[in-house]
């Protein structure tokens, strides 16, 4: 019963004494990794392939193991003068990778912040300068012709792989990730699309009364013409009527005095439609002659037709 | 336990002379020494940047381990001064009722100790005082660890390397005169009148352990072995929440221990687990002499006990080797695939949904990628909307009968533009092709400037419009959807090319889209090119996926929003309130051509039917004054003319005179001069009234 324990602790013991063991004379280097195996500082060739390695314990041997892949960070957003004159801010980003994990190792101490913050001190001069030597119109423009992005960025590349190498890093790709204008040139620029808004906008509502005073004058015209040709059409019948109706008084002529006579006792009735007119005579209107010589043969002799005061 | 009995262990360390409070005071001096000390060294350990000091995790760890250790060290003093107090009143009463035998009942007034004397002072430690101290101090415990494990206490370690080999001397010293002193310390508590020290003394040598733990760890940090450091700067805090957590159940279950006469309290802050090193005897007597006290019997006679006791140590180990077992077994999700490295070298198989078996671990590591499934980054103008869709779809799903009394606002998933939460340097930079707005018969056209003069010379400034660059600002926001590729080189290129694909991805994309931007006009990427960009966008992006061997396939490329700044939107939509102001003008005006024509056509008609009318009225009675006066011809010829006319006459005078009034005038009266009033009277009188009527 009291053995048991005691094998247990010894297996466990050992166990832990050969995973510290293990763990101390061996390291491993993943894909796309590199190891640099320092013996009491001096450095070893640097191992990239994958697998396990066998090494010394620490303090003879000590390994600092640096990762081959790609890193990426962006630079700062800054403001920056371009060859024509205009300010402009823009920020970059940085692919890099190390190259010579030795000298990474020997200048950076294997510090990616630290080896960020030297390549950004880099990228920030290159960056400035090449921007200017281009006018604006190299990074916005309409015609294709003038955009220069690429040349841009291989011009900041360039320089920046060159002093990059003195810290055993290969940089990869520069590119402009952002591109803004400042503050106040943003107001502007607001005030420039406010206005060719307000432009379209205008257009728009002068376009809407253009058509809006065509269609009414098209339509007082077509009114007119409507009402013109049915004056017209309207006179012709009276014409036609007037001509029909001479045409028919034409009988009127068989007898010129009746017809006269005829046609003043129609006036007569017309005239004298008033009912509150009042109407003088004289007594040698007929049949008023009775009122002077009575009924006597002598009154027919003098008629007096038609003469009535009014 | 019985505390009372001492073994036979204990025997020969009976009789000290040492008062035993003063023992605890000096373990509390030295507690203080070494909180303050371990702090100290956590300042040494790390380098001043920006005024602040941060040093090893783990030593700021044993600091707040340290600390609660003070609290311990001082009521195991006031419990051990106060019972040393009573039991010399005691010997004095005793003294005192043998000298004045006889008159005893002066001094058995009461039971129940007096609360002036030393015995009622520490009556109400104990059952005030202590447990109150005990539950503070663990629920500060607890909420340090809890904050610290939150990561709300630790600021980035800024190690001083140079450092770390005489700090872990320093407290590797602290650790080893702490060990002596707990060893001190737990030796003394086996003496009856010293038991008191064992929960302070056991505290302290967990103390000391960690210290040490703490300088083997800023060893090892120096050999480039970060683990130790890295599981004590998270495991110290675990600690003293796990012993606050413990103190707080100790109070709570003192309540449901059943009480025993003789048998003395064990305080909270009694740790059971630092007792099961600190006990003398076997670690199993005391996790015996726990459970007995608890329960009140003697657990650890049972056969339940001994059964336990006998497999822990089988079970334990069956259980690491289980976990161990357990690395061997991959279960490959649905929607993703698995990398397996051996001792770092990737495996040339990939593994597909499904269960795999691989070799344990530390010998291969696998790694799960969500390669089959699409993954989706938003460039440019983020916005906090996109987040809350879900949000809102629940808001709305509770039903409108409570939103209707709130006060009404715009829906949280309605996008317009005029919103306000970006600022200049968000907007994306756009070429602008400046238009004129002209009008011709078929509506709006516009035409653009001139181009600009090619040729120009870098740094020459012009003047004139066609030297000046033209800008648009816009408010862009892209959602990429993709998929990490499911073949092993694209896995490969994916898992180890880079060290963050997403990020990669992200700033390629966001370049693609500036440069695309830069070439374009506001209305042309608003407008009826939008489309055909977007296609090129995505193709732009894969192409440089591709090339930056991301192991990617970019599967859609898609603007969310586009609009025009929100200090502008409203101007942008004012157009569209023109276009509405100049159609609504065109459709007054039809409305007005609807009424004026129907009107000159109905006019029109009415002229033609009057003309008609007319024309009608003037045949008819033409035709009837003809056909009249042919019959009234023939019968003026047939009779006499003469009397014709004059009955035609008369009978025309009977008709016109007839109800009007008439003067007649006699014929010779020819000299008089008549003066006649014919006008109507304006106003009726009494005269005027027809009674006939």
């Amino acid at each position: 019963m009291e053995s048991k324990p005691n094998l247990f602790s010894l297996l466990s013991g050992l166990l832990v004494a050969l995973g510290l063991l293990f763990h101390m004379t061996t390291f491993t280097v993943r894909q796309n990794e590199f190891a640099v195996v320092y013996t009491f500082g001096r450095p070893s060739a640097p191992k990239q392939e994958p697998g396990l390695y066998a090494k010394a314990p620490w303090p003879i041997q000590k390994v600092i193991r640096i990762s081959g892949a790609i890193h990426i960070f962006e630079g700062t957003f800054e403001e920056t003068y371009t060859g024509d004159g205009k300010n402009i801010i823009l920020m970059a980003y940085v692919c890099w990778r190390v190259e010579d994990p030795l000298v990474f190792v020997r200048e950076t101490g294997a510090d990616h912040t630290k080896a960020e913050g030297y390549l950004r001190d880099l990228v920030r001069n290159y960056k400035n300068g090449v921007f200017g030597r281009h006018p604006l119109n190299h990074l916005v423009s309409t015609n294709l012709d003038d955009i220069k992005f690429d040349q841009i960025e291989n011009e900041i590349l360039q320089p920046v792989q060159e002093e990059a190498k003195k810290f055993g890093i290969e940089v990869a790709q520069i590119g402009i990730k952002k591109l803004a204008l400042p503050e106040k040139t943003v107001e502007v620029v607001f005030e420039r699309m406010i206005k060719e808004r307000r432009k379209i906008a205008d257009a728009y509502e002068a376009d809407g009364e253009r058509q809006a005073a065509e269609i009414r004058s098209k339509a007082k015209k077509d009114a007119d013409e409507k009402i013109a040709r049915a004056t017209a059409n309207a006179k012709a019948t009276r014409g036609q009527a007037d001509t029909k109706a001479a045409s028919s008084y034409q009988i009127l002529s068989q007898d010129t005095e009746l017809a006269l006579f005829l046609r003043q006792m129609e006036a007569l009735k017309k005239i004298m439609k008033d009912e509150k007119s009042t109407v003088i005579l004289t007594t040698d209107m007929k049949p008023f002659t009775f009122f002077d010589y009575g009924f006597t043969p002598q009154n027919e002799t003098k008629p007096n037709d038609g003469k009535v005061k009014q | 336990m019985d505390q009372q009995t001492p073994t036979p262990a204990e025997q020969p360390l009976a009789g000290t002379s040492r008062n035993p409070d003063k023992v605890a005071l000096a373990g509390l001096i030295l507690q203080i020494l070494l909180a303050a000390l371990a702090f100290m060294v956590y300042m040494y350990t790390g380098r001043k940047e920006q005024g602040v000091i941060d040093g090893s995790g783990s030593i700021l760890g044993e600091v707040f381990h340290l600390v609660p250790g003070v609290v311990i060290w001082l009521l195991c003093y006031l419990r051990l001064r106060l019972g040393r107090l009573a039991d010399e009143e005691e010997k004095e009463l005793e003294s005192l009722r043998q000298r004045t035998e006889g008159a005893a009942s002066l001094f058995e007034s009461s039971q129940k100790p007096d609360a002036y004397t030393a015995k009622g002072r520490l009556d109400r430690l104990e059952r005030v005082f202590v447990p109150s101290m005990t539950v503070l101090s663990s629920l500060g415990m607890i909420l340090v660890g809890v904050c610290i494990l939150g990561g709300w206490f630790y600021l980035a370690s800024n190690l001083a390397a140079d450092r770390l080999a005489i700090a872990g001397a320093f407290l590797l010293a602290f650790a080893f005169v702490g060990f002596a002193f707990s060893q001190y310390a737990i030796g003394l508590s086996s003496i009856p009148e010293f038991r008191h020290l064992r929960p302070a003394g056991a505290y302290l040598l967990s103390n000391s352990f960690c210290l040490a733990f703490c300088a083997v760890g800023l060893w090892l940090l120096i050999a480039e072995i970060s683990i130790v450091e890295t599981f004590l700067t998270t495991g110290l805090p675990v600690l003293v929440v796990l012993l606050g957590i413990e103190y707080v159940v100790n109070f709570i279950l003192d309540f449901f221990r059943p009480r025993i006469p003789g048998q003395e309290l064990r305080p909270a802050y009694d740790s059971r687990l630092f007792g099961i090193f600190a006990q003398p005897g076997s670690l199993w007597n005391a996790v015996a002499d726990t459970l007995d006290y608890q329960f009140g019997f003697r657990v650890s006679k049972t056969w339940f006990y001994h059964f336990l006791s006998r497999l822990i140590v089988p079970l334990v180990a069956l259980q690491l080797l289980s976990a161990l077992a357990l690395t061997c077994i991959v279960v490959v999700d649905y929607d993703e695939v698995v990398l397996v490295e051996r001792f770092g070298k990737p495996r040339q198989d990939v593994l597909r949904p499904g269960l795999h078996i691989k070799l344990p671990w530390p010998i291969e590591h696998s790694y799960a990628i969500p390669a089959d499934r699409i993954h989706r980054i938003q460039v440019g103008i983020e916005h906090p909307k996109e987040n809350e869709h879900d949000e809102d779809a629940h808001e709305q799903s509770q039903g409108h009968s409570h939103g209707a009394k709130k006060k009404r606002k715009r829906p949280k998933n309605v996008d317009v533009w005029t919103d306000t939460s970006h600022t200049h340097a968000d907007f994306i930079l756009l070429a602008s092709r400046e238009t004129l707005a002209e009008t011709s018969s078929s509506g709006i056209i516009t035409r653009p400037l001139p181009e600009p003069v090619k040729d120009r010379q870098p740094g020459k400034l012009g003047i004139g419009l066609v030297d000046s660059v033209s800008m648009n600002v816009l408010s862009v926001s892209l959602a990429v959807h993709y998929k990490i590729s499911s073949d092993r080189d694209g896995l490969f290129e994916y898992f180890y090319h880079q060290t963050e694909p997403e990020r990669y991805l992200y700033s390629i994309t966001y370049r693609e889209l500036v440069q695309l931007a830069s070439t374009v006009d506001l209305h042309d990427l608003m407008g009826p090119k939008r489309l055909a960009l977007t296609s090129q966008l995505r193709s732009r992006v894969q192409e440089k996926a591709r090339t930056a061997r991301l192991g990617m396939k970019i599967v859609y490329v898609g603007f969310l929003e586009m609009h025009p700044p929100a200090p502008i939107a409203r101007v942008f939509e004012s157009v569209v309130e023109a276009q509405e102001r100049s159609r609504g003008k065109v459709i007054d005006a039809e409305s007005f051509s609807a009424r004026l024509i129907p009107m000159a056509e109905t006019q029109g008609k009415v002229l033609e039917d009057e003309a008609e009318s007319y024309r009608f009225q003037r045949e008819y009675t033409s035709n009837t004054v003809a056909a009249g006066f042919l019959d009234r011809v023939n019968a003026y010829r047939q009779g006499s003319e003469r009397i014709y006319r004059s009955r035609y006459y008369l009978a025309t005078l009977e008709e016109i005179l007839k109800g009007k009034r008439k003067l007649i005038i006699p014929a010779d009266m020819t000299e008089e001069l008549f003066v006649l009033k014919l006008e109507d009277k304006l106003k009726a009188d009494l005269l005027d009234i027809d009674f006939n009527q």
